[in-house]
């Protein structure tokens, strides 16, 4: 297990790379540079523009200021912000926590009910329940996520009431950030009714940000189910007079979890994707809105850094998903 | 009285329109301690018949029959629970491909001990050792490590020993075996067939054989049941069949075995291929293949006659039922009725 480790980590160097580069060269094509943008073009003083661009380094060549980047990089400098002169990894990791607590609570809420839904769908294949399931599946797949966002507002917060608008939490409370996940955070303050609101402002997002992966899950469970239900091993089953509920929990979901897994990997991506828009749309203060802001400014090295943060945490989540085929699949581990 | 009695056994599938009959009309008894061939080339119903008998076709399946009695009870009447526990436990069935067969995810430990738990109502330790048992029964070397094994690191023909084990684990009454050599390598063939038939005589079980390989047939085999597109089309006893088939189909089979094409250029072959489901005969499935048909054998599909032969003993001739008008003779010609 451990050398499957190390074989997965030696291919995520060249990633780590790419990443990088792309993330560099993306920023610098944009227009504009971060001075600029600070100052305004009308009340700049040529003489203070030579100076600042200097000062940030900026007035070097591309391959230059890439190559500072990365000997930086090796050095575990992802640089400093140039809107706020705060390290990078500081302002990533303070708002971090609140796109993971919102990315967990949506895969919490999607997984569980993907899987199920796919496999009543995969059992009740052709049937009205099925296509039902199917049916919203692809709705889900296909909305919008800034449009589905807004329409749940609408109905549970402004004409229901249920929930409330945007942030994490009421304005009453007062919760220090110790973990930086308000659920936790709340839990350990002895602030009453803090965790109940934290709570409260989650779930409307969990379930916008959610609503694709548990749609991809959802599919990806029913093929893959009705794929595994046609094998040669689940007839034994069933010749052993083993109970149906046994045979596709036991035998059927086990196997067919392989690809969903891959897909919940792969989610993860697009979860931080959708969390630019979730959070958002929610005020939620997560790094998804910092990026946002960030490019906005050309903030060239807290773009650079938040990308391949977000980057390594995707590589981070694909590994762990390597690791768990074979914890899933005995045929993987013992591959040598 | 016999353990299994089927009596017009017919299944169905598609639409109830344009059904296709995958078995039509099938009779079979078993009795404890027999082995019965049932013996047909792809194709011909010898597998649906069984996963019918055990209730395992799915709709749209349609399966119908006039009776199904095994061990006494009635399985046309009994619920889908009450099949259950009957499955795996009195009758047990092995299939073609035990690679395939055996589920990937789990060790082979925890697939037996998955069937002595759910029957047998063993604990977690007891039902441990009696897989270790049983995996010394079909004779698995280093049994006890192989408890631990997934079925990617056993061999084809150690597979099927551990299916064989599986299906043994509550001592069945019944064990269909279909295609239980095909995937195998020719020596290991040998090996589990030897291996089933004394498995078979030590617990006085009823063996089904589903196969098309005749010459395991008449090795172990007591009776046959010789299938075509669905139908039985000749039933006889072990060697009779051999000596005087007394189907056309029955002949042609034989014929096709290589060993008797023996210095000729080519196999013997029976030109076309089995009807299926828009081109059925109206008369004889067979007719349009066979060299012997006669007009009145495209009119109406004949039933199973019986057949007497003057020179059999009256056990053999009791068995012998040909689905044919004109039924081959000693020298296999066909008889002119």
């Amino acid at each position: 297990m451990f050398g499957f480790v190390l074989r997965r980590l030696a291919v995520v160097i060249p990633t780590f790379l790419g990443i990088t580069l792309l993330a560099f060269a993306l920023i610098h094509m944009i227009p504009g540079d971060p001075v600029l943008l600070l100052v305004g073009e009308r009340n700049l003083d040529p003489e203070f523009y030579k100076a600042a661009m200097h000062r940030l380094g900026l007035d070097q060549p591309l391959y230059l200021q890439y190559w500072h980047y990365l000997s930086g990089l090796l050095q575990g400098d992802l640089g400093t912000s140039i809107r706020t002169h705060e390290p990078v990894v500081k302002e990533f990791f303070t708002l971090f926590p609140a796109t993971v607590e919102l990315s967990l609570a949506a895969m919490l809420f999607a997984t569980p009910l993907g899987l199920v839904a796919g496999v009543v769908a995969a059992t009740r294949r052709g049937t009205v329940v099925d296509h039902g399931v199917m049916g919203a599946a692809l709705t889900g797949y296909s909305m919008p996520i800034f449009w589905w966002g807004l329409m749940l507002i609408m109905l549970f917060s402004v004409h229901l009431g249920w929930t409330p608008v945007s942030g994490r939490i009421a304005l009453e409370y007062d919760i220090e950030a110790k973990t930086g996940f308000m659920l936790i955070d709340t839990l350990l303050s002895d602030e009453e009714g803090a965790f109940l609101s934290a709570l409260h402002h989650l779930v409307l997002p969990a379930i916008v940000l959610g609503t694709i992966p548990l749609a991809v899950i959802a599919r990806m469970t029913r093929s893959a189910m009705l794929e595994v239900l046609r094998e040669d091993y689940i007839r034994t089953a069933r010749a052993k007079g083993l109970s149906r509920l046994r045979i596709i929990v036991v035998h059927a979901l086990r196997n067919a979890l392989m690809p969903v897994v891959t897909v919940i990997g792969l989610q993860v991506g697009t979860l931080l994707a959708g969390a630019v828009l979730t959070e958002t749309i929610f005020s939620w203060p997560g790094v998804g809105k910092w990026l946002i802001d960030a490019i906005g400014q050309r903030d060239y090295p807290s773009v650079q850094g938040g990308i391949l943060l977000i980057g390594t945490m995707i590589i981070l989540v694909n590994l762990l998903v390597d690791v768990l085929y074979g914890v899933i699949n005995p045929r993987i581990r013992h591959a040598r | 009285m016999s353990l299994l009695e089927i009596r017009n056994l017919s299944v169905e599938f598609g639409s109830t329109v344009h059904p296709f009959r995958a078995v039509d009309g099938l009779d079979l008894t078993v009795s404890r301690g027999e082995i019965v061939g049932i013996v047909g080339e792809s194709g011909s119903g010898k597998s649906v018949t069984m996963l019918a008998l055990m209730g395992l076709i799915d709709a749209p399946g349609r399966v119908s029959a006039e009776r199904l009695i095994f061990d006494g009870q009635d399985m046309l009447a009994m619920s889908a629970r009450q099949r259950r526990a009957i499955l795996g436990r009195d009758i047990a069935m092995i299939f073609q491909d035990a690679l395939t067969s055996l589920n990937p995810a789990y060790t082979v430990g925890f697939q037996l001990c998955e069937t002595l738990r759910l029957h047998g109502g063993l604990s977690r330790g007891d039902a441990r050792r009696r897989a270790l048992e049983l995996l010394e029964m079909v004779e698995i070397p280093a049994a006890r490590s192989r408890l631990d094994a997934y079925p990617h690191q056993l061999s084809g023909g150690m597979s099927q020993r551990v299916m064989i084990a599986m299906a043994l684990a509550c001592n069945p009454k019944l064990l269909i075996a279909d295609e239980p050599t095909t995937a195998l390598d020719v020596t290991v063939q040998a090996q589990i067939m030897e291996l089933l038939v004394s498995l078979q005589q030590q617990h006085d079980m009823g063996l089904i054989l589903i196969t098309h390989d005749l010459a395991v047939v008449a090795e172990v085999a007591d009776r046959v049941a010789v299938m075509y597109a669905g139908e039985v089309v000749e039933t006889s006893s072990v060697p009779a069949i051999f000596d005087t088939p007394r189907h056309p189909y029955t002949q042609a089979l034989l014929a096709a075995i290589p060993e008797h094409s023996k210095g000729a250029e080519r196999l013997a072959t029976l030109p076309g291929v089995v009807p299926g489901q828009y081109d059925r005969p109206h008369g004889c499935l067979l007719a349009p293949r066979c060299p012997y048909a006669k007009p009145r054998c495209a009119e109406a599909r004949p039933p199973l006659f019986p057949f007497i032969s003057e020179g059999y003993t009256q056990e053999i001739n009791d068995l012998l039922k040909v689905r044919c008008y004109t039924p081959l003779s000693d020298s296999g010609e066909p008889s002119h009725v």
